[in-house]
């Protein structure tokens, strides 16, 4: 445990962490809802203030644990409400896992920050940019640092809100608000998942907190169910993943979801928010890990995944689709070593994954640019004609190739085979409640000369 | 008496205020009138539940003291009762909807404290007896009056007539119950009631119905209330899934509350006091919340002059960013975004209900998963897309404020008015 004085040092700083950018996004939002125009360098200010601030908690909150000072602790900063035993502690954890995420996800927010100011310099949508990227930095701080999957939950639904609405950023088109809904709705369908998993914690457990096991370098839930609540448990936590991960069969939302402004691409689909998955399942390795069931469905998943989106993202005609499915492959891979149980490697593959990513990501809208940059250096054209003998051989199979352009028919099987045909039966049923309403209300009116009388005379005034 | 004085001044101030609305001269001043009214009658009914409660710490809602949470129900209903006149566009409105609208909500007010369980049925016929008259102008109108009446109507009265004379009670205010909050197939009344009513006067039926249903309890025979759980929890899924496939604004945000209705009502008779509590949090949300974006739905359409579809996006983001941010916060509220009073009400029912009913439990996770969908739907088809010629009259400073005052309260709600 770390010393008395520190950890009420600690316990006050933490929740200081994801509310400062909280702050922040009040204090954007704020003045424009009342119809006063504020500059961009003041709404640069405020972000400056809020990222900074939070890094320079979450370095604090490092240093304490670089010096070995009893971490990974649990602080419970309150209790929201209760009613007999079902209470909603606000409860903060403190160990290497969620600092290194932490401190990564708020490094990567201020260079992201950094970069938009220009690039989205005049701008429509500046302010708004910025509001969502302070709630997205709220809602990873709250990922990061929390001491229970109800506090996890919180900041996962702040990052997929966040991610919606800055998708749909380029308001003027219809592409971004189909795409936007799309991300949406796989990020709802599988938060159910997690859910799920909460409240069969709650019910048969009585909490969901992390706790450190005896040795454990990381928090976690020690395994205490048995049976078939263990993979009812693993597996919704698994399926809460694969949506907010683009896990097959929900990837398609991934390339799409690039619609967005380039940098917001960058943070979410590249470094951040595609990586939220894989936390997860390490925060709760213990479940995972309950069953070999469980483990092994999870590493065929990433397999499955790893393989897709290496095929299909040789065929991407477009620079950002070939990056998504980039991510979406390595993804994959990290799901695979987290089922194998290669937490550490998962870790570090996923910061070093995220920042290359960013990288790739935030100079996509400059390749030409450098493309022409290389060709004048080296004096001749650069062959970009894909090379079917090294590499690609499978893809020169015409079915892989027709199956690869087609995503491998997955969009086509969740959109029009499987949401599609519920949309039209449901639409089928309206149509069918239209028509019986339609004769009875006609059968009420007939029989009640009272409520017809009155409904002419009713007419006949409002026509006067 | 306690709460008969609330009631008498809730309910006399509303009266009061229709019959004002109704003598006004012009439609802005019974605006005003009806306004000022139901504005009096919270402020009263307000003092009051302050006065007589002043330990924060004693509004712990729970079977112990179900007069609390009746009481906060009528409190909000009034306010919302409020929020509902302020924002009504008088182009939209006659005076004698103004009337009508001030009668719903004295409804509201009213059943939570009705003498006998007989009367919690029979009471909302006032209200929808009201609402008839708004609706007679037109033929789809006159149809959606005939369903009204007929089925949460008179089935409300049969409801009462059992519970009166004791015979098959459970049966008929169970049907009565379901009707009540559109579950389907008895949900047609409702949806075409949103397509015909001005939507203040929907969001006044909201309310009403949001009032019945903390009653409701006391309604249905203790043996009925199980079956009825689970026909609840089914009637939330069926009308959250019709809710995605609607092509119209409003049918679709009928479907949406309905859905949340539902849900209240399954937590309502679950066996766990988390989930009761939860119920009456997702009421509040409900008459918060939900009837702040059906009312802003309202304002959308008088500024656009036409019912609104879902197919294509309609760009109205340009023009209104105001309107666009404050419909996206209520309906994210309504919709459970954490750190808001619908996440409470939420986590509150699905801690409670599950150890009782995990199947059903399940089915109301999915269908606030689908709520949310379509309210996200609903932001992005609206206020997305190509904007049209830029116009003018964002919210305007009684739009504003009004508005802002329900986020406030909404967030206050999920913050202070906490049990525990």
């Amino acid at each position: 445990m770390l010393p008395e004085f520190l950890q009420d040092v600690v316990a006050h700083i933490v929740p200081l962490v994801p509310a400062l950018p909280v702050l922040a996004f009040v204090l954007i939002l704020l003045p424009r809802l009342f119809g006063h125009a504020t500059s961009e360098r003041y709404t640069y200010g405020v972000v400056s203030c809020g990222v900074l601030g939070s890094s320079l908690l979450m370095g604090i909150l490092a240093a304490v644990l670089l010096a070995g000072l009893g971490v990974p602790s649990v602080f419970t900063a309150g209790r929201w409400f209760a009613v007999g035993h079902d209470a909603f502690e606000v409860s903060f954890g403190l160990d290497t896992l969620g600092l290194a995420y932490g401190v990564f996800s708020l490094l990567m927010v201020a260079l992201v920050a950094a970069f938009s100011r220009r690039y989205l310099h005049r701008e429509q949508g500046f302010h708004r940019f910025y509001a969502l990227l302070m709630l997205f930095a709220a809602g990873l701080a709250l990922v990061s640092l929390a001491g229970s999957l109800d506090m996890l939950l919180i900041g996962w639904e702040l990052v997929g809100i966040s991610s919606t609405l800055l998708i749909a950023f380029f308001n003027q088109r219809p592409g971004p608000v189909r795409n936007a809904l799309r991300a949406f709705v796989t990020y709802r369908a599988c938060d159910v998942g997690l859910v799920i998993a909460i409240v069969c914690l709650h019910v048969n457990f009585g909490d969901a907190d992390f706790v450190r096991a005896d040795g454990a370098a990381w928090l976690g839930m020690p395994q205490r169910a048995a049976g078939g609540l263990v993979m009812l448990i693993g597996m919704s936590l698994i399926f809460a993943a694969m949506g907010k991960s683009a896990q097959v069969p929900f990837s398609g939302w991934l390339p799409r979801a690039m619609e967005g402004p380039t940098p917001s691409s960058a943070i979410f689909y590249g470094a951040l928010s595609v990586h939220l998955g894989p936390f997860l399942l390490l925060r709760c390795h213990e479940q995972v890990h309950a069953s070999p069931l469980i483990a092994v469905a999870l590493v065929v998943i990433g397999l499955t995944t790893t393989a897709h989106g290496a095929l299909v993202g040789r065929v991407q005609t477009d620079i950002k689709s070939m990056l998504a499915y980039g991510s979406v492959t390595q993804v994959g891979l990290i799901m695979a070593e987290i089922g194998l149980g290669l937490h550490l490697l998962a870790l570090l593959h996923i910061i070093g994954h995220a920042g290359y990513r960013t990288l790739q990501i935030l100079r996509a809208p400059s390749l030409l640019h450098d493309r022409h940059h290389l060709e004048q250096m080296l004096g001749h054209h650069v062959s970009h004609a894909v090379d079917l003998d090294s590499g690609n051989r499978w893809l020169s199979l015409p079915r892989v190739y027709r199956h690869t352009l087609e995503r491998g028919g997955l969009d086509a099987l969740l959109t029009d085979r499987l949401v599609g045909t519920l949309l039209d039966g449901l639409r089928g049923l309206d149509a069918v409640e239209q028509r019986w309403s339609g004769r009875l209300a006609r059968g009420v009116l007939a029989v009640l000369p009272g409520v017809r009388g009155h409904a002419r005379a009713e007419e006949k005034a409002h026509v006067s | 008496m306690y709460p008969d004085l609330m009631l008498t001044v809730g309910v006399t101030c509303a009266m009061v205020g229709a019959l004002l609305s109704v003598l006004a001269p012009d439609r802005v001043m019974a605006r005003r009138a009806a306004t000022g009214a139901l504005a009096l009658a919270t402020l009263a009914v307000g003092a009051g539940l302050l006065l007589h409660l002043p330990e924060r710490s004693t509004l712990a809602l729970s079977p112990e003291l179900p007069w609390l949470s009746s009481r906060v129900i009528a409190f909000a209903a009034l306010g919302s009762g409020v929020v509902a006149l302020a924002l009504s566009p008088v182009l939209r409105m006659s005076r004698y909807d103004f009337a009508v609208l001030c009668v719903l909500v004295a409804t509201a007010a009213g059943v939570p404290f009705a003498a006998a369980p007989w009367l919690v049925c029979v009471l909302p016929l006032v209200g929808f007896a009201a609402a008839t008259t708004s609706l007679a102008a037109s033929r789809h109108g006159r149809e959606a009056a005939a369903l009204l009446l007929v089925m949460p109507g008179m089935l409300g009265v049969l409801a009462g007539a059992a519970l009166a004379l004791g015979t098959a009670s459970g049966l008929a205010s169970g049907v009565w119950l379901l009707a009540l909050v559109a579950a389907p197939p008895l949900h047609a009344w409702y949806l075409r009631l949103a397509q015909a009513l001005p939507l203040n006067l929907f969001a006044g039926i909201v309310i009403l119905q949001a009032s019945v249903l903390e009653s409701a309890v006391a309604v249905v025979p203790q043996a009925a209330q199980a079956p009825l759980s689970w026909m609840l929890a089914f009637a939330a899924l069926g009308n959250s899934l019709l809710a995605l496939a609607q092509r119209e604004a409003r049918r679709a945000a009928a479907c949406i509350v309905a859905s949340q209705l539902a849900v209240a009502g399954f937590a309502e008779f679950s066996s766990g006091e988390a989930a009761v509590v939860g119920g009456t949090f997702v009421l509040l949300t409900v008459v918060t919340a939900s009837t702040g974006f059906v009312l802003l739905l309202g304002a959308l359409e008088a500024r656009l002059g036409a019912p609104l579809g879902l197919v294509r996006p309609h760009g109205c983001y340009a023009s209104w960013p105001r309107l666009a941010n404050a419909f996206l916060v209520l309906g994210l509220i309504s919709a459970g975004l954490p750190l808001t009073l619908g996440y409470v009400a939420s986590d509150l029912v699905l801690r409670g209900a599950f150890a009782g009913a995990a199947v059903p439990t399940t089915l109301v996770v999915v269908s606030g998963a689908l709520n949310a969908m379509t309210m996200m739907k609903m932001y992005l088809y609206l206020f997305q897309g190509a904007a049209g010629r830029a116009q003018p009259s964002d919210l305007r400073p009684r739009e504003l404020a009004v508005t802002f005052g329900l986020m406030v309260s909404a967030f206050a709600f999920a913050f202070s008015l906490l049990p525990g």
